[in-house]
């Protein structure tokens, strides 16, 4: 079906008929301002299909004023041209009129109608082609139209591929796909088995049934092992228990106590024995030492007495050797004594020569200090006078400042006279009277200034007055004049000259104080006071009578200190050997000594007071009883028995003994012990339950394996039904994919989209590989989608013979204008097998789209008129 | 020695059984038969009682395991002997065997301490006086694995001239089978023979057997596993001197046991295969263990059948255990038509089929794609 021209009366805005002819095939634009009545001519468009003429609901399409919507749609169909009329309210019908000729009016003509839309009642591809303003997204709109839209799409891609439910299983696989995923997890979620699930019961049963087996394994362990330890221990005790193994025992410890009583008593004989031995031995030593030592102490005898004559001779030696040398000694103290005293006498007369030469320089001093008072003094006296003069008169600033007022008046005078008037005479003659000015001549034919009124002389004429007026040149000297005066009159000088030879008389003045300031400084460095002082300290001083000289004397001195060192040196000397003298006399005494009381208490020695051939006797008794009592002694030994031996045997017989009692308390306590441990178990079966719990473990194992089989089985089934209903549905959408991918490459390379099997719908757009849910893009791309997908539906529809015009009311509002240039070219692109009309408020952007322009016209004539 | 003639028994019946695993758990079982397993071990010894009297026994032989284990719990011995000790007019002859070896030293002295007049636990290889001609040679065993023969000595152990010579002894024969293999064993297998033997009661063997004509296992009383099949009994021997015992079998288990394999080929009903092999009258299910080993052939549906059959049938009995495993599953295309046509189902059921046929994959992976193939026909019948 093609639209050519629409025509509408009493809907809205459009009270009288309003009409848009000249629908082309392929792009037909419609470009006006809002509120022109766009959206009013798409919902005519799909009143006349969509809306029965009998149909009460028609308020949204009657003008306010009220009226009767009547539209007239101009079609071509099945390659025949169609004028579709309804009416609505009063006078409602419905015709449709093909080559003039009314072929169907009423319910006939809304049959026709419905077939016309491929759609039935549903809506047919209105949802899919026909987008109302602001309805740009895919799925918008209520609820009934988005069912219609969802069947229209069904019913188009089950036509082009077939049934949707027969490709992909429908309902069926739908509840084969549920109960098994139901079943599967009933088992298992993505983590493993489902807590409190079958499956986990059987697992958590088994691994509960392991650890019941590994208890009752360890227990039955025990209570074998305490059995086997309690046979042991039974053949322990009987063993240990044996009436011959006692006896023999009892017998064996009778005769190692026998054994051993026997060694005891003759190691006791043997100990006797061997303290008489000992006690000879002791008794034939002693007689043997005391025999030795009597003779030792005769020889020492000997010996002292002759140390003692020696040490004699040795002391008188050093008797002699000490007198001698106290002689010595006594000599050189006497001569030391002597030179001391000559020392001395050397020593008192450089005394007194040294202090006569001090006392010479002391007067010789005095003189000089007396010199200096004097000058100081006069110095002194003058000090004032010079003080005084070197304060009179001007000082140098003062006379600088005299030269410059001198200066000043010089010049002012100069000025002055420079500025005065002058006079200059003439004399006729020699004889002429001289005029005089201030009582001096004025000398022919010299100029002189007049600065100040003046008389001039004239002899013989009287007096010429000269008043030179008020000139400041006269003032100007006469203020130096007065400067100059009142500087002088300070120091009372009479003239620059005078100030300055009185500045350097005040000046020589300054150098005379100065130079006796210095001159008294150095002869009175304290003061004349104090120098007067220290005359008079040096008074009294006289001049010694009779000096020797200090050389001399000190020659002397240094000759009586050399003979005193020499005989100080002799006297130690001497005294040094006397003492070593008297050292050795005391030794060579104290040695005598010793030695003369050795010698007595030897001679009291009783090894030198006993006799000889007794001791003698003794000795040789003594060694006779050792002979004696050592041959008893190795009788004795020769058949001892071994005591160790004998004592080890009796202790390892009474340890046997020992051992045994412990050991059968040890085994009687054991199998105490054992036996109420097995008690304790023997009666729970620990076997039986072993092996019952040994075989639910195998069960068990059986039933967990059973659930992973059952697991295993569930998710092939999933997998298998999953995937085939995946590739069902993605032939199911192949040729809406054909169509739809040369469109995608306009606005993005490469790029693909993934349909949502129940809603019919893109559900992904695919960029770069990366797949983007459609919520997530922009509305601008949402938009683009939407419209590229209706444009793939109505190839659809014209490949599937049914072709229907795409209606796009602002369809494309989020669009930037870079993407909107290549949906224009899309457009076009589908404008070749599809009429497409786009209504626009955008005229500037649609201008660039091309295709047919539409307006929409006032019409003089009423539509509907019968032909 | 006339007197001693004289009082020779000409003949002397007793009841022979073996292998009763009193405080046995059957802990492969599920919860719901565990009990009633266990506690038929212990109404096996009334049973024996029963038959003893019935057939005129006064004395029962029990060649060994009469108990599971070495260490039965308090209960298990102390309510046998209790039991035992009800039936005063029976004489019960305990040979200790493998599993309850004389090495049980909780289980025999205390036994034996407490036991009553008529419970006689055989603890040495000496000969015993049953009745007045009659000598019974026991050979108890001393551990678990006794590394000779314990019946030798019966060939030099002595007995009344003319007595009835009975020996009793638990262990393996050295049975040489028809392909010439050996069978390991230990007793040797003409032990009557060698030792003058009128009869050798002989335990370990839970099936009945007999070994010549005057040597037998009796079985164990209540069988307890699918190994053997049918209801567990005991024998009633009649030993004569010199000449070959009469042995009876008398039937005492509670539980019947059986493995069946059945063999399935596509087209046959199912359920009438599986029927025709399940005990006819269902209230005596209660009692019956059943394994079914399937194999052979058989469509998706006709498994579906063979299976939905089988699971209802399963609760009327005491057990009830469907193997499987060698029943290959042919997918047909008409299956795979009631599938679905040509979508999505059918895709997936072929790739099911296809990976289940896949010589390629390990075994554990076809037979996973099989039975998930399967499953998905059960969802979508259960779901039609």
């Amino acid at each position: 079906m093609k639209l050519r021209a629409i025509t509408m009366s009493d809907i809205r805005q459009f009270s009288t008929p309003v009409t848009v002819q000249g629908i082309g095939d392929g792009l037909n634009v419609l470009s006006a301002p809002n509120e022109s009545g766009k959206s009013t001519l798409f919902d005519a468009i799909l009143a006349m299909f969509f809306t029965p003429h009998t149909s009460s609901k028609i308020n949204s399409l009657r003008p306010d004023i009220g009226g009767n919507p009547e539209i007239t749609v101009e079609i071509e169909a099945n390659g025949a041209p169609h004028r579709l009329h309804k009416r609505w309210g009063r006078g409602k019908k419905a015709e449709v009129w093909r080559d003039g000729r009314l072929i169907a009016k009423g319910d006939d003509a809304e049959a026709f109608i419905q077939g016309l839309t491929t759609g039935g009642a549903d809506g047919g591809p209105a949802g899919l082609l026909w987008v109302r303003q602001g309805l740009t997204d895919l799925e918008q709109g209520t609820r009934k139209e988005q069912q219609n839209a969802h069947d229209a799409r069904r019913d188009l891609l089950s036509s082009v591929t077939g049934e949707f439910d027969a490709l992909t299983g429908g309902k069926r696989m739908d509840r084969a796909l549920a109960r098994a995923r139901a079943d599967l997890a009933v088992l298992v979620t993505q983590r493993g088995p489902k807590a409190g699930g079958p499956y986990d019961q059987a697992l958590k049963h088994l691994e509960a049934l392991d650890h019941r087996r590994a208890a009752l394994t360890q227990t039955r362990d025990t209570l074998q092992s305490a059995l086997a330890d309690r046979r042991r221990t039974r053949r322990n005790m009987a063993a240990l228990m044996d009436p011959e193994d006692i006896a023999l025992r009892t017998s064996r410890l009778a005769a190692a106590t026998e054994r051993h009583d026997a060694a005891q008593r003759h190691a006791q004989a043997m100990a006797t024995a061997h303290a008489q031995l000992a006690a000879a031995q002791s008794v034939a030593e002693t007689a043997l030492n005391t025999l030795d030592r009597a003779r030792r102490a005769h020889e020492a005898l000997g010996k002292l007495e002759q140390s003692l004559a020696r040490a004699e001779a040795a002391r008188t030696q050093s008797a002699t050797t000490l007198s001698d040398a106290r002689r010595v000694f006594e000599a050189a103290k006497q001569a030391e004594a002597e030179a001391r005293a000559a020392q001395r006498q050397a020593e008192a007369r450089l005394r007194t020569a040294l202090h006569a030469a001090t006392l010479t320089e002391q007067i010789k001093h005095r003189e000089n200090k007396v010199r200096a008072l004097s000058q100081a003094a006069e110095l002194a006296q003058a000090l004032p006078d010079l003080r005084r003069a070197a304060e009179t008169g001007p000082s140098a600033s003062e006379v600088q400042a005299i030269d410059t007022a001198h200066e000043a008046l010089k010049l002012a005078l100069a000025l002055a006279n420079a500025a005065a008037p002058k006079i200059s005479v003439r004399y006729d003659s020699a004889q002429t009277p001289a005029a005089t000015l201030h009582s001096t001549p004025l000398t022919a034919d010299t100029a002189h200034p007049i600065t100040a009124p003046s008389d001039i002389l004239l002899p013989g004429y009287g007096i010429l007055h000269l008043d030179p007026g008020a000139n400041r040149e006269p003032h100007k000297a006469e203020r130096a004049q007065a400067q100059l005066q009142a500087l002088l009159d300070r120091h009372d000088l009479a003239s620059a000259d005078h100030a300055r030879q009185a500045a350097r008389a005040r000046q020589d003045a300054a150098s005379a104080l100065k130079e006796a300031q210095t001159a008294l400084s150095i002869l009175a460095p304290d003061g004349v006071d104090s120098l007067r002082a220290e005359v008079a300290r040096l008074t009294g001083l006289k001049q010694p009578a009779n000096t020797l000289d200090p050389d001399t004397a000190k020659t002397e001195a240094d000759t009586a200190e050399t003979t005193l060192r020499g005989a100080e040196a002799r006297f130690e000397a001497a005294r040094s050997a006397m003492t070593s003298c008297e050292t050795e006399a005391q030794t060579t005494a104290i040695r005598a000594s010793s030695v003369s009381d050795r010698l007595t208490a030897l001679r009291a020695d009783p090894a030198i007071l006993a006799n000889r051939d007794d001791l003698q006797n003794s000795a040789a008794q003594a060694q006779a009883d050792l002979a004696t009592a050592n041959a008893a002694m190795i009788a004795l030994q020769a058949d001892a028995p071994d005591l160790d031996a004998a004592r080890a045997a009796l202790n390892r017989a009474q340890d046997v003994i020992r051992r045994a009692d412990a050991e059968s308390q040890v085994l009687r306590e054991t199998l105490a012990a054992l036996n109420a441990q097995i008690d304790s178990q023997a009666g729970a079966g620990v076997d039986e339950e072993l092996a019952e719990v040994t075989e639910q473990a195998e069960y068990a194992r059986a039933t967990a394996a059973a659930f992973e089989a059952e697991k295993n089985v569930l998710s092939t089934l999933i997998h298998a039904l999953e995937a085939a209903q995946v590739q069902a549905r993605d032939r199911y959408f192949t040729p809406v994919l054909t169509e739809l991918r040369p469109m995608l490459q306009l606005l993005w390379p490469g790029a693909e989209l993934r349909f949502d099997g129940d809603s019919l719908l893109p559900s992904e757009l695919i960029r770069d590989g990366r797949p983007e849910p459609l919520g997530t893009l922009s509305g601008g791309t949402r938009e683009q989608i939407a419209l590229l997908v209706r444009l793939a539906f109505s190839r659809l529809l014209a490949r599937a013979g049914t072709p229907a015009p795409i209606i796009l009311d602002d369809a494309l509002v989020y669009t930037d204008d870079e993407r909107i240039e290549r949906m224009f070219d899309a457009l076009h692109a589908q404008a070749s097998d599809v009429q497409i009309l786009v209504f626009s408020c955008r005229n500037r952007a649609v201008r660039h789209l091309g295709g047919h322009e539409l307006k929409i016209e006032r019409v003089p004539h009423h539509p509907g008129e019968t032909a | 020695m006339p007197q001693i003639c004289a009082i020779m028994a000409s003949s002397f019946t007793f009841l022979h059984s073996a292998d009763l695993h009193l405080g046995r758990r059957f802990g492969t079982m599920p919860e719901e038969i565990r009990g009633r397993l266990t506690e038929a071990r212990h109404q096996s010894l009334g049973r024996l009682v029963q038959a003893a009297r019935a057939q005129g026994a006064r004395d029962i032989l029990l060649a060994g395991d009469t108990f599971d284990t070495e260490t039965p719990s308090y209960q298990v011995w102390h309510q046998a002997r209790a039991t035992m000790a009800a039936a005063p007019d029976l004489h019960w002859w305990i040979l200790p065997g493998n599993h309850d070896s004389l090495n049980a030293e909780l289980l025999w002295p205390r036994l034996m301490d407490q036991a009553p007049p008529n419970l006689h636990v055989i603890d040495t290889a000496a000969p015993i006086e049953l009745a007045p001609g009659v000598t019974l040679l026991p050979a108890p065993l001393t551990r678990r694995r006794p590394s000779h023969d314990l019946t030798a000595w019966m060939d030099r152990a002595p007995s009344p001239e003319g007595a009835i010579r009975i020996g009793l002894a638990h262990g393996a024969v050295t049975d040489f089978s028809s392909d010439g293999n050996a069978v390991e064993g230990i007793i040797a297998p003409d032990r009557a023979r060698l030792s003058g033997l009128d009869y050798l009661a002989l335990g370990d063997w839970h099936g009945q057997k007999q070994i010549g004509d005057r040597t037998a296992y009796a079985g164990t009383p209540e069988f307890d596993s699918f190994r053997h099949s049918g209801r567990g009994g005991c024998l009633i021997v009649t030993a004569q001197a010199g000449s070959p015992p009469q042995i009876k079998r008398a039937e005492t288990g509670q539980f019947h046991w059986a493995e069946t394999d059945l063999t399935l080929v596509s087209g046959q009903d199912m359920a009438q295969a599986l029927n025709a092999v399940l005990p006819p009258e269902a209230a005596q299910r209660r009692d019956h263990l059943l394994r079914i080993r399937a194999a052979g052939r058989a469509s998706l549906s006709e498994v579906q059948t063979f299976t939905h059959t089988a699971h209802s049938c399963a609760p009327g009995f005491a057990f009830f255990e469907l193997d499987l495993n060698a029943l290959q599953t042919d997918v047909e295309s008409s299956d795979l038509s009631s599938l679905d046509h040509g979508g999505a189902l059918r895709h997936a059921a072929e790739a099911l089929a296809f990976q289940a046929q896949d010589e390629a994959l390990p075994q554990d992976q076809r037979r996973t794609a099989a039975a998930a193939l399967s499953r998905l026909f059960a969802y979508l019948r259960e779901d039609a």
